[in-house]
């Protein structure tokens, strides 16, 4: 193992010096000299046909600037270019509760807040779609027109590997069952925040947002408003959390942007918390059902999956959702026969979207869980259990995933012995249980969004001061990318970290990268700056110039069967989680008692950082255990803000060990790997099982709140 | 009489007048004085990203405290020193906290970092006031960040970093901003009534009770506002806004806390946290109830006076004011008069009092010697939620008899309820099991509960019948327990 100068030590993030003083400037804090402010009109519809909509009161409004309708940009859009479905406000016909109708901007606030009480709108009801089983056959009125045979359907995935029969019949042991998961939300606390602003000759676009990918909200604000590129920059500045949540181009980025076209004012636009709720684009609830099997030996014969995802109204990441619920089940372990069904639904709810684990999160939780009631079916130790089954280094998947470094065992092993798991588990007192998981996830997809797009390139310049200067469009927004680069510049350059300037994230001044989304900044954009320092320091050595560009394309990879392409990455995380829990049997509160957590991220590129992602993770993982869910009434969320939305605070957070297993990726720059998004998925079934050991009691639904625990505490004692 | 309110903002004097007293203080900051450090995430306390520190004099000195800005409107800041993020860097330079917390990675995204800054510096500040010497521990770091929500880290980067802060490095707030001048500049101020008239609405802050009480009887739907955490919410969230509203701050005599006769007396204006410190050791039980009352900045803002007035069926004080027969002191036209708490709520946020009353104080009556007293809060999470259920039990016992008991459930009908047949079933019972068991079923009988989004009815039943059990337990020692099973 060679010795670094840079990487690998916990250095303090670049921006932390703003942010604990209250200067990092986020998008709603910058300063615009005649600034004007936009309002969306939002509808109380889940499912209606626009009749009309007059906004004659509000265009006369002394202080209005602009009022537009969904007539006037009917481009649809979207993340991926096969859902483009999503328009600026809705054209006819509203899909969801808070979809937009019409938008206004004013001089103040006040001002924009009266007209859109003076626009009428006329809706006529239509019939709403709420359960997605029912979407699976023919509905009377269709959300979207071009799902298949006359139903809701906008996704489905059949996908089977192996021999499923033979497998079945080598089965000896099998655990199967049908799990219920609500909808659950990012909840970074900035609010999404854009403003737009065009050039006098109204030929020149720039928008300000709070976007994890800016290169992506160009592309569509360009197609919508039929300009080159170039002619649209989109700058992030400092973003308060994402998770997934601000990874679509979204209708309000294309509203200020419009609405600042026709008043010829800059426009902001800053969401109320209830509208960030609205805007969802969060995890999918689903209905899986899931059988797995295993041989008299313990190997595992065959997995069996079925999922329904409830969709919402628009298509978002959902084709890739659907393909994630199947195809990362497979991993950590051996699994050759396969077969996977997964249905996205379209519903008049609120569309569902990528969030910290995308895809991969309830299915793991099934998966986990399953294992656990093998191993107790067999009388086998669930960590022992595991152990056995475990992919190896370097081999294929069932689904032809190339798996290169693989910390699996490694995970489990430390997460064992932190926890005294062989001294405790059996021993330890009424109420009292411990569980394990683990997990596999991606580290970037191999495959870009956009064909044309290339993945992340990096173009690092020597300055006249001595410093060096990195240009990345990659955007950190606050998992700090910004800081990696400048670690893998400074260590391949020799530098010390004060010479090194990072500028990323604008697409006027920076080279592409496609966003942070999918866990794969630290390895894309991580190795483009590599690749770019060691360019510029060869060109300088060579005395031919000072500027080094990097670019990171991942290798061919991949299966040749439809869908070979989604869940394929050039490199997997893995981790395991042992969590305790001490279950309170009068009032039904599970208390956290502690977390330990082992997670592969090939190289702690900043062993601080990375502690603080897989913290992080626990944090929401706990959460959707434990007591997050969007609970609608009709069409409306009823609890769209964060008291009864319940986050888990300060004192509910137990003590975490976060451990950190090296694989050393030999792709990832400095052997780095994913480390935000796959520490997420082993504590939420670890609890489960934990919670079984405790008191005997399945969780076959989340969140895991007092009520329904004690209800089922009820039931395993009357049985 | 006066026509502006006087606010210190980081040491800049302020005279506010019009119809910007009815601006959240969230909004002026970031809005009127380019104070952008201060966060504006949930606008109804449930998140902390805007807290500040809010100084009021306090014997002679400004005492801080961690509040919500959001839902701190400046008609409530008469007489107040503001200390912003911005306010807490010394020359430049960042402090103790805020040195922790680069060092310690407790900020990733940023955006709870001002909040979660200002909340630690708060507490350091406390600390040093109460002349408390030695470090800070974990549990006072969780608590004191019960209200500040951070998605990013899981807290455990943010608590090092409170546990790495040296105190003896931590500059007193005091001493950042030289108080003596602010404070001379409030007195010279507050004898003086305030009166603000703007866009139809009325602000009113008299300096004695008499005219308190002329005030509210002659504009009919007068608020009274101290805290405000729940008149500032429905003002933002649903846009209720008071025509007439009026605060008691200047008003002298209405800040009592002590111990009468075996009584415990708390004035109108006493916040819940300065209940809480009080109580430590008088009534650890209670103290402890506080201390998961919603989070420091709302009990820092919140009176005990207003939880009572707000009249809802789980406020998290009520059942232990129930069991204890509080009296409600009332002070109208006709002067002071006393009710029994347990009669004073005559349904679903229906109180008796009358138009021209308000609550000037609260007298608790503390339990014996030899009684038991336990208060329970059901939530789904610990802090900063509102209960499913809550409940109060205070027994006496006789060696092995249950000579008298008092039992009030929260979350359990439209207004806490009191459970006589069980309390009359208990009295001359064995303490036993079996008892308790019987006494659940008994009260599952008593109380009506709804299903709502913070619990159904059939858990509610449930609950009120095992908490009589848990009760059993855990006053039984565990060596008690197992014979008598």
């Amino acid at each position: 193992m060679s010795d670094f100068g840079v990487v690998g030590k916990s250095i303090p993030q670049l921006g932390s010096l703003e942010k604990v003083t209250g200067k990092a400037l986020y998008t709603d804090d910058l300063p615009f000299e005649n600034l004007h402010y936009a309002l969306i009109l939002r509808s109380p519809q889940a499912h209606a046909r626009i009749v009309s909509i007059d906004c004659a009161r509000a265009v006369a409004l002394p202080g209005v600037t602009a009022v537009i309708t969904g007539a006037d940009y009917q481009t649809t859009f979207g993340v991926l270019p096969i859902s483009y479905d999503e328009t600026a406000l809705a054209v006819d016909r509203v899909r969801h509760v808070g979809e937009g109708v019409a938008a206004v901007a004013a001089e103040t606030l006040d001002i924009a807040r009266q007209a859109l009480d003076l626009i009428d709108v006329v809706y006529e009801q239509l019939p709403e779609h709420f359960d997605p089983e029912a979407g699976k056959s023919r509905v009377a009125c269709q959300i979207h027109a071009h799902s298949k045979d006359g139903s809701n359907i906008h996704k489905e995935v059949n996908l089977c590997f192996g021999d499923m029969e033979s497998a079945q019949q080598a089965t000896v042991y099998e655990a199967g069952g049908e799990f219920e998961f609500p909808a659950v939300t990012h909840g970074f606390l900035e609010p999404h925040s854009t403003v737009a602003q065009w050039s006098q000759a109204g030929d020149e676009l720039t928008v300000w947002s709070a976007t994890q990918v800016p290169f992506y909200l160009r592309r569509q604000l360009a197609r919508i408003f039929e300009m080159e590129q170039e002619k649209v920059r989109v700058i992030k500045p400092y973003v308060g959390g994402g998770f997934g949540g601000k990874s679509d181009p979204f209708p309000h980025e294309v509203v200020v942007a419009a609405l600042s076209r026709k008043s010829g004012k800059p426009v902001k636009i800053t969401f109320t918390r209830e509208e960030v709720f609205i805007s969802h684009h969060a995890r999918h609830p689903s209905v899986i059902k899931m059988r797995l099997g295993a041989d008299k030996e313990g190997k595992f014969t065959f997995l069996d999956l079925d999922a329904t995802i409830n969709g919402g109204a628009f298509g978002s990441f959902g084709v890739v959702t659907t393909y994630y619920n199947g195809v990362l089940t497979q991993g950590p372990y051996r699994i050759d026969n396969f077969r996977y069904r997964g249905q996205r639904i379209y519903t008049n709810f609120p569309p569902s979207g990528a969030m910290r684990g995308h895809g991969a999160v309830n299915t793991r939780f099934v998966k986990e869980c399953l294992i656990d009631e093998i191993a107790e079916k067999m009388g086998i130790d669930p960590c022992d259990f595991r152990l056995q089954n475990l992919l190896s280094e370097n081999t294929l998947t069932a689904t032809q995933f190339r798996i290169t470094s693989n910390g699996m065992k490694e995970a489990i092993e430390r997460v064992r012995k932190a926890s005294g798991w062989d001294q405790r588990i059996g021993r330890l007192p009424a109420g009292h249980g411990l569980g394990v998981a683990c997990s596999f996830f991606i580290s970037g997809s191999a495959l870009t969004i956009n064909r044309d797009d290339p993945q992340s390139i990096v173009r690092t310049v020597k300055e006249e001061d001595g410093c060096f200067t990195v240009y990345s469009g990659a955007s950190d927004i606050g998992q700090g990318s910004d800081t990696v680069l400048a670690q893998v510049t400074a260590e391949v350059l020799g530098v010390p970290l004060e010479k090194v300037r990072i500028i990323s994230a604008d697409t006027g001044r920076c080279p592409i990268d496609i966003g942070s989304y999918s866990s794969r900044v630290t390895f894309m954009a991580g190795e483009a700056a590599r690749l770019a320092a060691v360019n510029l320091k060869e060109s300088l050595s060579r005395g031919d110039g000072n500027v080094g560009v990097g670019e990171y394309i991942s290798p061919k990879l991949g299966g040749t069967y439809k869908g070979a392409g989604a869940g394929l990455s050039p490199s997997y995380s893995f981790g395991a989680s042992v969590v305790e829990v001490k279950v309170d049997q009068e009032t039904g509160f599970i208390k956290i008692v502690k977390i330990w957590l082992a997670h592969d991220c090939g190289k702690a590129l900043n062993p601080q950082a990375v502690e603080g992602q897989l913290e992080g993770s626990v944090h929401m993982g706990l959460g959707q255990f434990i007591s997050e869910a969007l609970h609608f009434q009709g069409g409306t969320i009823a609890n769209a803000n964060f008291l009864d939305y319940k986050m888990v605070l300060s004192t509910d957070v137990p003590e975490i060990e976060a451990i950190i297993v090296e694989s050393n990726d030999p792709e990832g720059p400095f052997g780095a790997k994913e480390c935000g998004e796959g520490a997420l998925h082993p504590v939420i079934p670890a609890a489960a099982n934990a919670v079984y050991n405790a008191v005997g009691v399945r969780l076959r639904k989340l969140p895991a709140a007092p009520d329904f625990v004690l209800s089922e505490l009820k039931r395993v004692k009357r049985s | 009489m006066r026509d502006y309110l006087l606010i210190y903002i980081n040491g800049k004097r302020l005279e506010i007048k019009g119809n910007q007293v009815f601006t959240p203080l969230s909004i002026f900051l970031r809005t009127k004085q380019a104070l952008t450090g201060t966060k504006v995430v949930c606008e109804e306390g449930d998140c902390g990203a805007c807290t500040v520190l809010l100084g009021r004099p306090n014997n002679g000195s400004l005492s801080y405290k961690p509040i919500n800005s959001c839902i701190q409107f400046l008609y409530q800041l008469d007489s107040s020193h503001i200390v912003t993020i911005e306010g807490l860097k010394i020359a430049g330079a960042l402090n103790a906290v805020q040195e922790a917390m680069v060092d310690k990675h407790g900020a990733q995204c940023g955006y709870c970092t001002p909040g979660i800054v200002v909340s630690l510096c708060a507490m350091f500040d406390q600390e040093d006031r109460n002349g408390h010497q030695g470090a800070v521990n974990q549990r006072q770091i969780k608590n004191c960040l019960t209200g500040n929500l951070c998605r990013c880290t899981g807290y455990e980067p943010i608590i090092a970093a409170g546990l790495e802060v040296d105190k003896n490095n931590m500059h007193r707030i005091a001493s950042l901003y030289p108080e003596k001048e602010m404070i001379a500049d409030f007195s010279a101020h507050s004898p003086a009534e305030v009166q603000i008239e703007a866009d139809g609405k009325k602000l009113f802050y008299p300096t004695d009770i008499k005219s308190a009480v002329e005030f509210k009887a002659s504009h009919e739907g007068a608020v009274i506002v101290a805290g405000g955490t729940d008149v500032c919410v429905f003002w933002n969230k649903r846009g209720i806004e008071p025509s007439y509203l009026m605060s008691l701050s200047s008003v002298p005599g209405l800040e009592d806390l002590k111990v009468e006769n075996g009584k415990l007396i708390v004035g109108a204006r006493t916040t819940l946290s300065q209940l809480e410190e009080f109580t430590k050791d008088l009534l650890p039980e209670f103290h402890d109830m506080l201390m998961l009352f919603g989070s420091p900045q709302i009990r820092n803002a919140g009176t005990l006076a207003g939880n009572i007035g707000n009249g809802s069926p789980i406020g998290d004080s009520l059942p232990f004011l129930f069991v204890m027969d509080a009296e409600i002191e009332l002070t109208g036209k006709d002067g002071a008069r006393r009710v029994n708490i347990n009669k004073f709520f005559q349904g679903y946020k229906k109180l008796d009092m009358a138009g021209d009353e308000l609550i000037t104080s609260v007298i608790i009556p503390l339990p014996a010697a030899g009684e038991v007293l336990k208060l329970y809060k059901v939530s789904r999470r610990q802090h900063l939620d509102i209960s499913a259920f809550s409940a109060a039990i205070r027994l006496e016992r006789k060696g092995e008899v249950i000579s008298s008991a008092a039992i009030a459930f929260g979350g359990a009908g439209p207004v806490v309820l009191r459970l006589p047949d069980t309390e009359r079933f208990l009295a001359g019972k064995p303490f036993k099991l079996e008892t308790f068991a019987e006494a659940g079923r008994l009260a599952r009988g008593e109380i009506t509960p709804i299903s709502d989004v913070r619990g159904s009815a059939d858990y509610r039943l449930q609950l009120s019948e095992n908490i009589l059990l848990k009760f059993y337990m855990e006053t039984t020692s565990e060596r008690e327990f197992a014979c008598r099973q």
